[in-house]
Parts: structure tokens; C-alpha cells; sequence
């Protein structure tokens, strides 16, 4: 029987619902209340049900999920109720706007943007005199999207050909770890740094991996905040949780646990 | 030639997905899967991050244009039209395709 988690906020409009995989309908269930939170305005916690298949298949709210057997509350476990809400985030269930909402009402960062939203005043100052502006128009052209990575993203330059670090200048990386792919970077033409609090010439990027599988990128934009584009998906200006990016050293990275080094690079970096 | 289905993996940010073409005594059931499943209204799009966030299926028939499928979460999308991968059948269906493709500890925690 399929599990769906609802996420209990509004008063008059359906509340977001989104399926969930049975390993953490386990967890949840064995981590939440079997009791209701009090009636309350605003954010009153993740519901983890039970519905039927049939009626249940894609529903996006409470409503369409039919009848419905509740099992728990996550209510109270910060953790546990970001982990959902990031599910229901992916699911497009929760939009970004609520998604900073309830994280607010978690206790979590206060900075959320949407996506295609500028970001507030809150970010950094930028230390790039050249830094790109956050155009995700640009990038997410179905023309651009799919054919261009991280990689291309960081330095700013829509190759098309989701380019590798250390390609352009004749040899790629040849160990997918930090010293490995920022050694191949670094032969492209980026420059190592320890901060991204100086002003200089061209823009921050910043390198990170997924131990053993892949690595990622970030770049600093115009705002002051950073912003990446993973893979062929869309560009975005929010970490896995949907936060803003004020460092990707403190972000919410996914699988990519490790943080390697800011970088400086320009638009002179040769990249293929 | 027959029908040709490509399935890629939608894991990795720098290096390219995984990605390997559907054996041809899999096809037909991939056909079939495809067409019972029940259309739905799209939700929005989702904000996929990073790490695994579905699989993509290109699908070329003979004189045909190409189709392309994604699969995630347990709703598969094409052309802007949405339908119900109920149980994530599709989706895993098209992974235990290609497990010779990819990292077998990546492999069991997309899969479950």
C-alpha cells in the first residue's frame, strides 16, 4: 500500500501531498507521533499515510489522495521533517516559497529564494569584478540545458559539450578526488584560493565531490550569492534544500560531502 | 531495425550519466508498461538537485521522431503530458536494465 506524506500548513486551500519510499515511511514511522499536533495557523507538521494505489497514483495534494489511513506526526525532529520536506521539494509537491516557510518554522536559515527569484541582500559581498549575473533563462534553454554541465556553468561558458576539467588544456583529470580534479582545473586556467572574501578580477567558483563518483561546481554571481546547475538539469540558485547559497562550503550538497576549495576563474579559462 | 529505447541514468553534475541502450527482449515490455500507465494532471515541476533524480528514456522508432521520457518519484512525463508510474514500475524496470551500468552501492539505494 503506497505511503504519501502530507505536509499540514494551510487552512483553506488542499494541503501538499507527495509519495514517499517505503525505507523512509520506516524511519518516519518509527520516529513519529501516533497523536495529532494541536490546532494551530501555519506549519503543524508532516502527516505519514497510507492510501490506495489506484487512487492515490501522482496526487500533488491531500485531497486527491481519496481515503487515507494515517500512521504518525513528524512533528518536533528538525531533521526528519527537512528530509521529507526536501522529498516533497523534488516531488514538486512544495513549492520553494513554502518550502522556506516551513523551514523557518524548523528554526532553519531565514534565506530561501525561489527559483528565478532574485535573492535578498542578505548574500555576501561579491569579490569578483567580473562575476556573472544569475540568467537561468539562458542556461535553461532547452537548446543549452542538456548538453552543458557544472563544469561550463562555474566558468560561464556554454560549450556544449559538457566539458571536463582538464580537457581543454589536453589532459583530463585522472583521479576523481579534490587533488585530482582541482589539479585538472588548475591546468585550464583557474586559480586556487582560500576565500572568496577578496575583490579580483574574474569570479569565485567553488569545488566539491561526491566521494568515489563525481564532482560538482559552484560560482559566485553578481548577487553575491552562488548558484550551480547540476548536470543537464536546470540551473538553480538554491541548495538541495532550497535555500539560498550564501557559501557552498555550509550548503545543503547532497551525495557531494566533500568541499575541495574556492577557485578563481575568468573568462579566458579554456574549457572543452 | 526496430525500435531503439536509450535509457540514461540522472545522477552525476560533471561527468556524463550512465547510460546504455535497453536490450531488445526488453523493449516490448517497456512498450507495454508505457502504455497502461494512467495519465494524471502534472504537478509542478520538480526542483531535482543533486545526486539521483530519475531516469531518462529515449525511445527512436523506425521513421519515427524521437520521444523522450523521464521517470521519477513515481511520475513518468512526456511532451509535457504526465502519467502514474504507480510503485516506480517503469522507472524500475529501466534500472534493472542497465545494473551492469552503474556503481552497485548507487545501484541499491536508487532501486529500493
Amino acid at each position: 500500500m503506497p505511503t504519501f506524506a502530507i505536509l499540514d500548513v494551510f487552512s483553506g486551500t488542499p494541503n501538499p501531498a507527495w509519495p514517499i519510499d517505503d525505507d523512509l515511511a520506516q524511519r518516519m514511522t518509527a520516529l513519529g507521533n501516533t497523536e495529532s499536533t494541536p490546532p494551530a495557523l501555519g506549519y503543524r507538521g508532516i502527516k505519514i499515510v497510507q492510501t490506495a494505489a489506484a487512487a492515490a497514483a501522482g496526487a500533488a495534494t491531500e485531497d486527491a489522495l481519496g481515503a487515507f489511513t494515517q500512521s504518525v506526526v513528524i512533528f518536533g525532529s528538525a531533521d526528519a521533517e527537512k528530509e521529507l520536506l526536501g522529498v516533497g521539494v523534488t516531488a514538486g509537491a512544495v513549492n520553494a516559497d513554502l518550502a522556506a516557510f516551513v523551514t523557518q518554522s524548523l528554526g532553519g536559515p531565514a534565506l530561501v529564494a525561489s527559483r528565478g527569484v532574485s535573492v535578498s541582500g542578505a548574500c555576501p559581498p561579491c569579490g569578483g569584478n567580473n562575476a556573472p549575473a544569475y540568467d537561468p533563462a539562458y542556461w535553461n534553454d532547452p537548446s543549452r540545458q542538456p548538453v552543458n554541465n557544472c563544469y561550463a556553468y562555474a566558468n560561464n561558458n556554454a560549450t556544449g559539450t559538457f566539458p571536463q576539467p582538464g580537457r581543454g588544456s589536453g589532459q583530463i583529470f585522472t583521479s576523481l578526488d579534490c587533488n585530482g580534479v582541482s589539479a585538472a582545473s588548475v591546468r585550464d586556467g583557474l586559480v586556487t584560493t582560500n576565500t572568496f572574501a577578496a575583490c579580483r578580477d574574474g569570479w569565485y567558483a567553488a569545488l566539491v565531490i561526491w566521494p568515489g563518483q563525481d564532482y560538482h561546481w559552484y560560482r559566485q554571481d553578481t548577487t553575491g550569492c552562488w548558484s550551480h546547475k547540476p548536470g543537464q538539469t536546470p540551473a538553480r540558485n538554491v541548495d538541495n534544500s532550497g535555500a539560498a547559497i550564501t557559501d557552498p562550503q555550509q550548503c545543503d550538497r547532497g551525495p557531494y560531502t566533500v568541499f575541495c576549495t574556492y577557485m578563481v576563474t575568468n573568462a579566458s579559462v579554456t574549457i572543452t | 531495425m526496430g525500435v531503439v529505447m536509450v535509457a540514461t541514468v540522472l545522477l552525476y553534475s560533471g561527468r556524463e550519466n550512465p547510460s546504455w541502450r535497453v536490450p531488445t527482449t526488453r523493449v516490448t515490455q517497456v512498450g507495454r508498461a508505457l502504455e497502461t500507465m494512467p495519465e494524471i494532471i502534472c504537478p509542478p515541476p520538480p526542483l531535482s538537485g543533486l545526486g539521483y533524480t530519475g531516469v531518462q528514456l529515449n525511445i527512436k522508432a523506425p521513421l519515427g521522431a524521437e520521444r523522450i521520457w523521464t521517470f521519477a518519484n513515481g511520475i513518468a512525463v512526456s511532451d509535457r503530458r504526465c502519467f502514474a508510474d504507480a510503485g516506480r514500475k517503469v522507472e524500475r524496470m529501466l534500472l534493472g536494465t542497465g545494473r551492469s551500468h552503474i556503481d552497485a552501492s548507487i545501484f541499491s539505494s536508487i532501486v529500493r
